[in-house]
């Protein structure tokens, strides 16, 4: 006996798992800007200056960070049920301040890797600490954080497919529904498998192509 | 580019190594048993009363039961090996185990997958509700939220006699349980004998309306395994005439058999 490798009922339900590659890419896309931001504040406060502002940022980092995002997710729903929060915003939270604490450690390293001088001769041309922050800073630590933002980027939308448990009808919550009906286990699973890789490939070669991305070379001045 | 083609032709090539895996020969399934010297039987843990953990952490439950007589019947021990819905298929048709009973409905799509022995249960859907609850039956499901378990055949059936109530379905039946308990969902259908079992610890609740479907479970063996499949249909008819089917019944639903098994002469 052979097992048939058969797509048809994959193909008899493709209804269902472009519903579930539109909401995963909704999830994706939402969970990665709030992440951002999270961590862009989290990860300037645990650069700051203020000893409590890098304790709470690295407070929350750890707190997050090493809480399971499976957990996260009951948290949500099933913690605060009396919330009555929609599944679907209950995951994007889950996501955000998961995600947003690696985020956050990414942003910090980033800034330490800004030279010390950059900021000191910001500020000795008059501009205020927040300028120097936006104006020169952050120009320089984005450009060196961005390939590990884009393997975060990576892992969120990976990530996302843990939002099937609390009934998000994303991607991995139709393969597991069409999976029930059809038993075709291997079908299904392969399908989404290559609809993730293409997903995340593109979302990494985009963010790839953020100007000056694969420059690595702009602490190669300044500090001596 | 190059590691993207790289990667998919590792995709590709583990989907062909299931090929190989999957060849292995239906005839002579119980040969091979036998020579192996032990039964491989995929069951579920989390659906009781058909396969569950007792107070001592042994499986136990009606499928499991079923399975022991099986394999008394083929004469070999039994070794139980868990599964859930996303490996039970590739652990049959991979040869990691001979059978899969799982509380599985047998329906013609699924049929197209995997072989299935004769009907071992007859289920019916029913529904579950808070006390106070003014839903009567399926028919007042417009609108609300019912929480099922995902891929089931449960699932398909409360879309089509409800078609305006909001289903929400869960990995197993406890998170959608949960979602009743909790209140994220107005109602909560399934399996009358899976229901009965949650109501036993919660007198908050009620079982309504009368039973809107027909739940055939069959056991799964692989797709033209039809040795086995015959040994298990013997068995089956075996029990049902001996009396050790309805006593099983009687152990785990507390009532008798409502649907004779068939017996071929």
């Amino acid at each position: 006996m052979q097992y048939h490798f058969d797509f048809a009922p994959i193909w008899a339900n493709r209804d269902l798992i472009l519903d579930g590659l539109l909401t995963t890419m909704a999830l994706s896309a939402l969970g990665l800007i709030l992440a951002l931001i999270v961590g862009v504040i989290v990860g300037t406060a645990g650069a700051a200056q203020s000893r409590a502002l890098r304790i709470a940022a690295a407070t929350y980092v750890e707190v997050m960070r090493n809480i399971p995002l499976l957990v996260h997710m009951y948290a949500w729903y099933v913690g605060l049920a009396f919330l009555r929060l929609p599944p679907f915003w209950c995951a994007t939270a889950a996501l955000t301040l998961y995600s947003g604490a690696y985020v956050a450690e990414t942003i910090r390293a980033g800034l330490g890797a800004v030279p010390r001088g950059q900021n000191l001769a910001a500020l000795a041309t008059g501009l205020t600490r927040l300028q120097a922050l936006r104006l020169v800073i952050y120009p320089q630590a984005l450009r060196i954080v961005t390939p590990s933002l884009a393997s975060l980027a990576s892992q969120l939308i990976k990530d996302s497919s843990l939002a099937s448990v609390i009934t998000v009808a994303e991607l991995t919550y139709e393969a597991s529904a069409i999976e029930g009906q059809t038993f075709r286990t291997f079908e299904v699973y392969i399908t989404i498998s290559a609809l993730y890789l293409a997903l995340v490939t593109l979302v990494t070669f985009g963010l790839m192509l953020i100007p000056g991305a694969r420059a690595q070379g702009v602490q190669g001045f300044g500090d001596a | 580019m190059a590691a993207l083609l790289r990667t998919l032709a590792t995709l590709i090539a583990l989907a062909l190594a299931i090929g190989p895996a999957a060849a292995q020969a239906p005839q002579g399934t119980i040969a091979k048993i036998k020579e192996r010297g032990k039964l491989l039987a995929g069951v579920k843990l989390d659906t009781p009363p058909f396969g569950f953990l007792d107070e001592k952490n042994e499986p136990t439950g009606f499928d499991i039961d079923i399975v022991r007589k099986i394999a008394a019947h083929i004469g070999v021990p039994v070794e139980l090996v868990k599964v859930t819905s996303a490996t039970r298929i590739p652990l049959l048709v991979s040869g990691n185990v001979d059978l899969v009973a799982a509380s599985m409905t047998h329906t013609r799509e699924r049929d197209r997958t995997i072989d299935f022995s004769i009907t071992y249960y007859t289920g019916g859907q029913s529904l579950m509700v808070p006390k106070a609850s003014t839903i009567a039956s399926f028919k007042d499901l417009d609108g609300k939220q019912v929480a099922v378990q995902q891929g089931t055949t449960l699932e398909k059936t409360i879309a089509a006699v409800a078609p305006n109530a909001k289903i929400i379905a869960f990995r197993d039946y406890n998170a959608a349980w949960l979602a009743l308990a909790q209140g994220r969902a107005d109602a909560f259908t399934g399996s009358l004998n899976v229901l009965q079992g949650f109501l036993k610890d919660n007198p908050n609740f009620k079982i309504v309306g009368e039973l809107f479907s027909v739940e055939p479970f069959g056991i799964g063996v692989r797709q033209g395994d039809s040795d086995l499949r015959d040994e298990i249909n013997f068995a089956l008819q075996d029990l049902w005439t001996s009396g050790e089917y309805a006593a099983l019944y009687r152990k785990y639903f507390h009532v008798e058999p409502t649907t004779p098994i068939e017996v071929w002469p």
